[in-house]
């Protein structure tokens, strides 16, 4: 279950690449492939096992000018998304832990 | 926010494109090479290669100007000693790999340390279905039974292993027996006639070009098929123009930044220049013509009868005419081969369709 205390990790095993502001996605056999749009880039970029969900909604809100309620909706949006498709890792401590 | 429909990769490729990111880089990484093929068009440029710590630096900038996809090739890779301490750090970038080697010099250690990195793909170059044509070709004696070790050695462990086969008059009788040695390996098999000046302007390797009667006569007819099946699903336009230049580029042992391995005109030096400045900020006179080529620019292609039977290269029309507009006599002859397979195979129709057609008025 996704929080906003969750702490999301970008999984190993892909190949990632910053394009003009918006991120591509490969994995490691080429075979499949995504992109995010300028704030998923963002959150992506922040999403180092780290920084909880609550942190880097923080950040966007900052960064994007857009409400506290729209960066939590849009960062709980894209864990839960990417962690499906298991090009996220999402847990409940920080990496450091 | 995340986006991944199934044409995707086209899309991305044109972004690529449209942006002029280096989506694909070859990267020779020497010109050493312990072949001596008869129709290898690679010649020196005379330059100093590159040390680890320079290549290791070029990555670099390549992933950070959004690079993806990483062929190393040469020469022959595995001369170097230190490929596996490139290939590791281009790893760790993130780079997605495919080594291109003749397979020779590797041991079964290198083959350990090959699935260790788990290249995308391992392509082989093979020239043979037999010993003595194979190692005639490579003027090596040895070198057929050396590489296919190497191919049984790497295949069947997730890397995808392809073999490589320039079709030549030397070769062309062996076309099924190539086809059924690839079987036999587990690999798939690229062969065609691909055979182009020396990059020094050398019309040596042409000697051994295919004629179109060698063609005909060799040539299976689904080739010819298959290749018009592509050929129908792009206009000719988009086809006579390529990627090389814009998401493509190739980079010299010694650091010279060309727009493609077949197209030897230097556009910029690692050595003086970061590839942003080479690629982006300042960009060679020669880079920006390529850029700004349109099919309208084509002297004779756009107009010929063949254009819809036609996979015309840029870059072996460069090393063919030393210009980028012309036509190329090789693909013009291959053309010609498509169009002659597709008439056949259509009197064929034509004949069993009017033999059907009395047997149902009888």
């Amino acid at each position: 279950m996704v929080s906003l205390h969750s702490y999301p990790a970008r999984s190993d095993g892909l190949v990632w690449r910053m394009v003009d502001g918006e991120v591509v996605i490969l994995t490691t056999d080429g075979n499949e492939i995504h992109t995010l749009n300028r704030v998923g880039s963002a959150i992506w970029e922040l999403s180092d096992g780290m920084k909880n969900l609550e942190e880097i909604a923080s950040l966007i809100c900052d960064r994007f000018e857009v409400s506290s309620e729209e960066s939590y909706a849009d960062v709980l949006e894209f864990a839960e998304e990417l962690s499906l498709k298991n090009i996220l890792q999402v847990k409940e401590g920080s990496s450091d832990d | 926010m995340i986006r991944s429909p199934p044409r995707l990769v086209e899309e991305v490729v044109n972004r690529y494109v449209e942006r002029c990111i280096p989506y694909a880089v070859m990267f020779e990484l020497t010109y050493e090479c312990n072949l001596k093929c008869r129709h290898c068009y690679v010649t020196g440029d005379g330059g100093v290669e590159l040390s680890s710590d320079e290549i290791k630096g070029i990555l670099d900038q390549l992933a950070e100007m959004g690079a993806i996809f990483l062929a190393f090739t040469g020469g022959e890779i595995f001369t170097r000693e230190d490929i596996f301490e490139i290939a590791w750090y281009a790893k760790r970038k993130g780079f997605l790999l495919t080594f291109m080697s003749n397979g020779t010099l590797i041991t079964p250690e290198t083959i350990r340390e090959i699935k260790k990195l788990k290249p995308v793909k391992f392509e082989f170059s093979l020239y043979g279905a037999r010993a003595e044509t194979h190692d005639y070709i490579t003027r090596v004696d040895g070198s057929f039974k050396r590489t296919i070790e190497a191919i049984r050695g790497l295949t069947g462990d997730g890397i995808e292993v392809t073999v490589k086969t320039i079709l030549t008059n030397s070769n062309i009788r062996e076309y099924n027996e190539m086809e059924t040695l690839a079987r036999e390996l587990g690999i798939h098999p690229r062969m065609n006639p691909g055979l182009s000046p020396r990059r020094d302007g050398s019309s040596e390797p042409l000697q051994y070009d295919l004629s179109f009667e060698e063609m005909v006569e060799y040539l299976p007819e689904d080739d010819g098929d298959l290749m018009l099946g592509y050929l129908s699903e792009k206009k000719t336009s988009e086809r006579f123009i390529c990627k090389a230049g814009k998401a493509g580029c190739c980079i010299s042992p010694s650091g010279i930044v060309y727009p493609c391995v077949m197209m030897p005109i230097p556009v910029g030096d690692l050595r003086e220049k970061s590839f942003k400045e080479i690629w982006h900020t300042n960009p060679a006179r020669e880079l920006k013509r390529l850029r700004n080529l349109r099919s309208d620019d084509l002297t004779t292609c756009n107009t010929c009868d063949l254009a819809p039977y036609c996979i015309r290269c840029p870059g072996v029309v460069y090393l063919e005419t030393g210009d980028l507009t012309g036509a190329s006599s090789s693909a013009c002859r291959y053309a010609e081969w498509r169009r002659y397979s597709g008439d056949q195979r259509d009197m064929v129709l034509q004949s069993t369709g009017s033999a059907l057609l009395g047997q149902t008025v009888l």
